[in-house]
């Protein structure tokens, strides 16, 4: 592995040296993409790891009992049970690979390849494209492993918090919650773990269906169903990206299993590559898969719409998993973005185009946080705007950071989320954190505002925090490098920083400081007079997404409502697994933390040690930030914006509350900085952009096919089709001549015909 | 114990005369064409039916004479079943045709046109 | 078989087919008739051009009694179906099928050519005659009131109907002849020995049929030689106590269950008679003791076809009470007449007593 490492450090060094002597950005550029010769070890094949297929069967086990229950519509907690306890299985599962192959991949690029079950194989010949191979085969090399680790310990401790966020649905969708959720880990289990892209995109399809049925898990209720709706046909724009990758890649290389895939790129010398459109298109439209799946770019809107779902949800979609499917899918495929793979004039437009959509989606989704109301919708945009991190990560060129960033926030994220969840649980739903208040001082919130403070720390970036050390590498390698459109994006991500640590801790102080202030949501009516675990309703979504004018004239009406409510406090299962997450938030800094006594961080290691590891070269190990050393300068800077933004919403939204309403007022009023107030609050109006470009010209489209199909197909072909039989019938009326004789013509002549073509084919050697 | 074969053969069954099986499938599907035009063209029931019993006589000819190039005594058994079969549909037509001539009092099938309304 | 020349000459047979349809002066009838014969003589030619050569001289004449049959045959089948009187039609039909019948003696189906000439000549067809004449004898209004023998004059579609004759002609023609031995058209040797074996295993199964022949066999040997009396009767060997001795003789069954052992080639069979003092003499069967056709023909209708058999009686009861509800005369009676014809009670008649007067 190091010998397969130095070239690339030297020639990442090299190109460093190139640029300082003043080349000039063409030359850079040429170099931003090309990593030199790409080497690929094979996989080694190990059939004793067969034990590996109980990670996927496990939870499917929990798939078909929970099914079972819930066709049967059993009444009971033992789907919980079953979830709990294969995710468990899964996780210890994957601990134990972890610790039996991930020495080696500390040391060495061999991906450990188990074959399973043969699935799909056509041969019709023996040449390299005459056959497909796409099997139920495991591929675990680092990066797979890192996702089946937080994957399976997430969804675990998420079920776990379910089995108690859920319980008031025990009679309701109980068993088909976690009917979708097992199925949901199974899907995702496949995707990161299958050997070749077919499976991927089965895990993949899988993980889009299981979404779809956990937003639209409150069926009852028209927003969840539309935003359900909208998060699939979103996804399906994406997947057509990742179905149209994926047939492009066998047109050209023969093969969708990884090994033979990075083997064919890699024998592919480097100076042989021509520019074929088939070739590169393939990168791009990885992307457009990557923006669906991650809510990127263009295709961000369903993920805040996806708050719908139970919170449970949001925290296994969006923090742990399905979101960062993308980012696998970026990683696994980074080879497709090299000099090598797709020719030197597509490889470094798609690479930069990955960078800038990473980083204008960190940005617009840190600026739309700005300006919500609901702390759960703010959630979700920050990991709009935590992905797009990742995504730049890997645009910029170091697919370590971008994957540490995965790894870090999976955990800090599920934590903001589940104790987003433990509050609207114990508020009945209110998810307005004007209306919240002080909660640090009510008794049994304590648990979870300090771990929403820890949280929100992590998601601000708070200096040496885990999340930190993971977005500091993105940073200074955007900030260090040769390309000067790849420093904007670092400049802009700086400024996202401090963006982010404003919007973080304006939810905190709102909802942890101040006066105790406590107005239940539209869920109270059931949790009013009954205040055991399983009858207090919660978590029913009665966002109000649209007019905020309407919450305003609502919270008049609230006021004695409030009366007699008391918050419900989390439960003993909820606050264990918030505590848990927190320990692992702040424990995924340790392969940082023990860089220094390890002589090495095991996720780089890992990251170098998968196909993303062209990507994953450390840059220049002393760049230049503004002409001084890059880590103190980029330490000193990133540190100074996080500062700077928790200051701000400290004044704000602690220190002087009527300062922030009265600036948000005078904003509003002002006619020059209206836009700015109203466009972050809706969301930069994306969804009504949307709405013009798509929506009205469908629905003009509709009207006209209607038209068409009233008028024109109803009202003249149909009517002609109808009379066609009976024109036909006054045509061969006249051989009903009603005399048996003439039936028996016919009949004898179909017959003597049918003889004749029978005896013909069997005279000319049809059938001998 | 057999009367006839000697004056036809020495063998108790000699092999037929070559070309006598191909002569007599050829009359069998003349005779069942020549039927089929008479079932097709007379317009007196009766002889229609007569016409369907020379198509008998046609299929009867191709069983024995089949039966006789194998060597096979089935094909002259099908024929005691065709008998069979043309004497109960003798039987059956004969009487429906008397019946039908009792009512319309003709043999003509123009007059029993009545499944074209 | 020379194709175009079949189609050809079924096409010169559908011709003249066509002209006979409607009534022809003399002249034109006798020409008329020349013409089918030769389109029939050309049609067994054609069909004939690829047959295997005769096996022997003996076969010219049952070759040319075929023709003759077959000239005889169509020529009858043509009158029958264009005969403007029905009774004409009939009998030509008989015609028909005494030419047939004969075409059955000549492939030695002698039973079925003779039950072929007393079911459908002696029975069918003389149904056939009466109900005609019978509903001649009553007069025929026709269906639209015109003449009465209209119908019988005037053929119906001619054109269509001979078209579909000669599809079907050709096709079946081609079917059967075109490809040069499709049909091995005679029996191999090897199959000619197998049907004979099975024939005298039939004999087998009717021991006393078997028990005749072989005394009727043993007794001419002993006509034509007396020194064989010894062998029969050793202790009084005059020929009248060896004609005893053979009268009393009975058919020994052999170790494998069988009565007669036959040669490899079908062509004789040996019985073993046993006399009364129990000595064994074989005798040897050849081709005239063998079964005759009707007895193998029942022998096989009751050992092989019995289902068949007794479905044929079915069919044939089915039709005896089929014709009877037909022909009946359909009476109508009143609900009380139906009432003491099924034997029940009368309506409103208190009085009247199932099962006889009170």
């Amino acid at each position: 592995m190091h010998a397969a490492l130095l070239p690339l450090i030297a020639l990442a060094t090299g190109d460093g040296a190139h640029a300082a002597d003043g080349h000039g950005a063409a030359h850079a550029a040429a170099a931003y993409a090309d990593v030199g010769t790409l080497q690929f070890a094979k996989a080694t094949v190990d059939t004793s790891y067969g034990w590996l297929k109980w990670m996927l069967l496990a939870p499917l086990a929990s798939v078909a009992l929970c099914g079972a229950f819930a066709m049967l519509k059993v009444r009971g907690r033992l789907p919980a049970l079953f979830t709990v306890a294969s995710f468990a299985v899964a996780a210890v599962l994957a601990v134990t690979v972890y610790r039996q192959w991930g020495p080696t991949l500390f040391s060495t690029h061999a991906p450990l390849a188990v074959p399973l079950m043969d699935w799909l194989t056509f041969r019709w010949g023996d040449g390299p494209f005459q056959s497909f191979t796409a099997n139920f085969g495991l591929y675990l090399d680092g990066i797979s492993i890192l996702w089946i680790l937080f994957v399976t310990v997430l969804a675990t401790l998420i079920a776990l918090y379910a089995s108690e966020y859920m319980e008031s649905d025990v009679k309701a969708g109980y068993a088909r919650f976690f009917f979708a959720v097992s199925l949901f880990v199974t899907s995702m289990l496949i995707l990161v773990m299958s050997d070749n892209l077919v499976g991927l995109y089965l895990g993949w399809e899988g993980v889009g269906l299981c979404s779809y049925m956990l937003i639209g898990y409150y069926a009852s209720q028209p927003g969840a169903v539309a935003a359900s709706k909208k998060a699939f046909v979103m996804n399906r724009v994406g997947d057509l990206g990742l179905a149209l990758a994926i047939f492009l890649i066998w047109t050209n290389y023969g093969t969708v299993q990884y090994d033979g895939l990075f083997q064919a790129i890699a024998s592919s010398g480097a100076g042989t590559v021509q520019g074929s459109w088939s070739k590169a298109a393939i990168p791009f439209l990885l992307l457009l898969a990557v923006c669906g799946k991650s809510a990127q770019g263009p295709l961000f809107t369903w993920l805040p719409d996806a708050m719908w779902g139970p919170t449970p949800v949001s925290a296994l979609i969006h923090a742990a998993t399905m979101v960062t499917a993308g980012i696998y899918l970026l990683a696994r495929m980074a080879p497709f973005y090299t000099v090598q793979a797709i020719g030197s004039e597509w490889a470094e437009p798609a690479l930069l185009t990955v960078g800038w959509i990473g980083c204008a989606t960190a940005f617009i989704g840190a600026t739309i946080a700005c300006g919500q109301f609901d702390y759960k919708r703010v959630f979700a945009y920050s990991t709009i705007s935590s992905l797009g991190y990742m995504v730049m990560g890997l645009g910029v060129g170091t697919a370590f950071g971008g994957v540490y960033y995965v790894f870090t926030h999976a955990w800090f994220k599920a934590l903001l989320f589940l104790t987003a969840g433990a509050v609207m649980h114990g508020m009945a739903g209110q998810v307005d954190f004007r209306r919240l208040g002080g909660l640090l001082r009510v008794p049994g919130f304590r648990i979870t505002m300090l771990c929403m403070l820890l949280g929100c720390l992590w998601l601000a970036t708070a200096p040496f925090s885990a999340a930190a050390l993971s977005k500091d590498i993105i940073l200074y390698q955007a900030l260090t490098s040769d390309v000067e459109q790849v420093r904007w994006m670092g400049w802009l991500g700086l400024l996202t920083a401090g963006i982010t640590a404003y919007y973080a801790f304006r939810v905190w102080f709102r909802l942890a400081l101040g006066p105790v202030r406590i107005e239940p949501g539209p869920d109270q009516h059931h949790g009013h007079d009954d205040h055991d675990h399983g009858a207090a309703g919660h978590g029913h979504g009665g966002h109000d997404h649209g007019s905020h004018g309407a919450h305003a004239a609502h919270s008049g009406g609230h006021g004695h409502d409030a009366h007699g409510f008391h918050p419900h406090p989390p439960g003993l299962r909820i606050n264990f697994v918030l505590v848990v997450l927190a320990v692992g938030s702040i424990l995924a800094g340790l392969p940082t933390y023990l860089e220094k006594s390890e002589g090495f961080n095991w996720i780089q290691r890992f990251v170098q040690n998968s196909s993303a590891w062209i990507r994953a070269t450390g840059g220049p190990e002393h760049g230049q930030i503004l002409g001084r050393d890059g880590h103190g300068t980029l330490f000193v800077l990133a540190t100074g914006v996080v500062v700077a933004g928790i200051a701000l919403a400290w004044v704000l939204h602690a220190g002087n509350r009527a300062l922030g309403d009265r600036l948000r007022d005078s904003m509003l009023k002002t006619p020059g900085l209206k836009w700015l107030a109203r466009g972050s609050e809706h969301g930069w109006y994306v969804d009504a952009v949307y709405n013009a470009l798509l929506g009205v010209p469908l629905w003009l489209g509709a009207q006209v096919l209607a038209f068409l199909d009233r008028f024109v197909l109803d009202g003249v072909v149909f009517a002609a089709v109808g009379r066609l039989p009976g024109f036909l019938a006054r045509v061969f009326q006249p051989l009903y001549v009603g005399t048996v004789q003439a039936y028996a013509l016919t009949m004898a002549g179909g017959i003597a015909l049918i003889f004749a073509w029978v005896v013909w084919i069997w005279l000319s050697g049809g059938a001998s | 114990m057999n009367p006839v074969q000697p004056l036809l053969a020495a063998a108790p069954l000699a092999p037929a005369m070559p070309a006598n099986v191909q002569l007599t499938l050829a009359l069998a599907l003349i005779l069942f064409a020549i039927g089929l035009v008479g079932f097709l063209t007379r317009r007196n029931m009766i002889l229609m039916f007569l016409s369907t019993e020379l198509m008998f006589q046609a299929a009867a000819l191709a069983f024995v004479a089949f039966g006789r190039m194998w060597m096979d005594l089935s094909g002259q058994l099908m024929v005691i079943f065709i008998l069979t079969v043309a004497a109960a549909e003798a039987a059956l037509a004969l009487g429906l045709v008397v019946l039908l001539y009792r009512r319309k009092e003709t043999l003509s099938n123009e007059a029993w046109a009545e499944l074209k309304e | 078989m020379n194709a175009n020349l079949f189609y050809l000459a079924a096409a010169l047979g559908a011709v003249v087919l066509y002209l006979m349809m409607e009534p022809r002066p003399a002249p034109f009838r006798a020409a008329l008739t020349v013409f089918g014969l030769a389109a029939v003589a050309l049609i067994l030619t054609a069909v004939a051009a690829n047959a295997p050569a005769p096996e022997d001289a003996a076969s010219g004449a049952p070759f040319g009694l075929h023709v003759l049959l077959s000239l005889v045959a169509v020529a009858g089948a043509a009158r029958m179906v264009t005969h403007p009187k029905p009774v004409y039609a009939a009998l030509y039909f008989i015609l028909v099928i005494l030419a047939v019948a004969v075409n059955f003696l000549l492939m030695q189906a002698e039973f079925m050519a003779f039950a072929l000439l007393i079911v459908y000549a002696g029975a069918i067809l003389i149904t056939y005659l009466f109900v005609l004449m019978l509903a001649q004898q009553s007069g025929d209004r026709g269906s639209r009131g015109e003449d009465a023998s209209w119908y019988d004059r005037t053929p119906r579609e001619p054109i269509a109907a001979l078209i579909l004759a000669f599809i079907v002609l050709a096709t079946t023609g081609d079917a059967l002849f075109r490809r040069p031995n499709a049909l091995p058209w005679v029996a191999s040797p090897a199959e000619t020995a197998r049907a004979n074996v099975r024939l005298w295993e039939q004999a087998g199964d009717m021991p006393g049929l078997l028990a005749d022949e072989a005394r009727a066999v043993a007794l001419a040997d002993l006509a034509k030689d007396p020194g064989l009396a010894k062998a029969w009767s050793p202790a009084n060997a005059t020929e009248q106590a060896a004609r005893e001795a053979i009268a009393a003789a009975s058919v020994a069954i052999d170790g494998g269950g069988r009565r007669l052992s036959v040669s490899p080639d079908g062509a004789s069979a040996t019985v073993t008679l046993r006399t009364a003092d129990g000595t064994l003499h074989p005798v040897k069967l050849d081709a005239a003791a063998a079964p005759s056709n009707s007895q193998s023909l029942g022998h096989s209708l009751v050992a092989k076809f019995p289902v068949s058999l007794e479905l044929a009686g079915v069919i044939l009861l089915m039709a005896l009470f089929g014709a009877v509800v037909l022909a009946r005369k359909q009476m109508q009676m009143a609900e009380d007449e139906r009432r003491i014809a099924a034997g029940v009670q009368r309506l409103g008649d208190e009085s009247f007593e199932r099962g006889g007067a009170a």
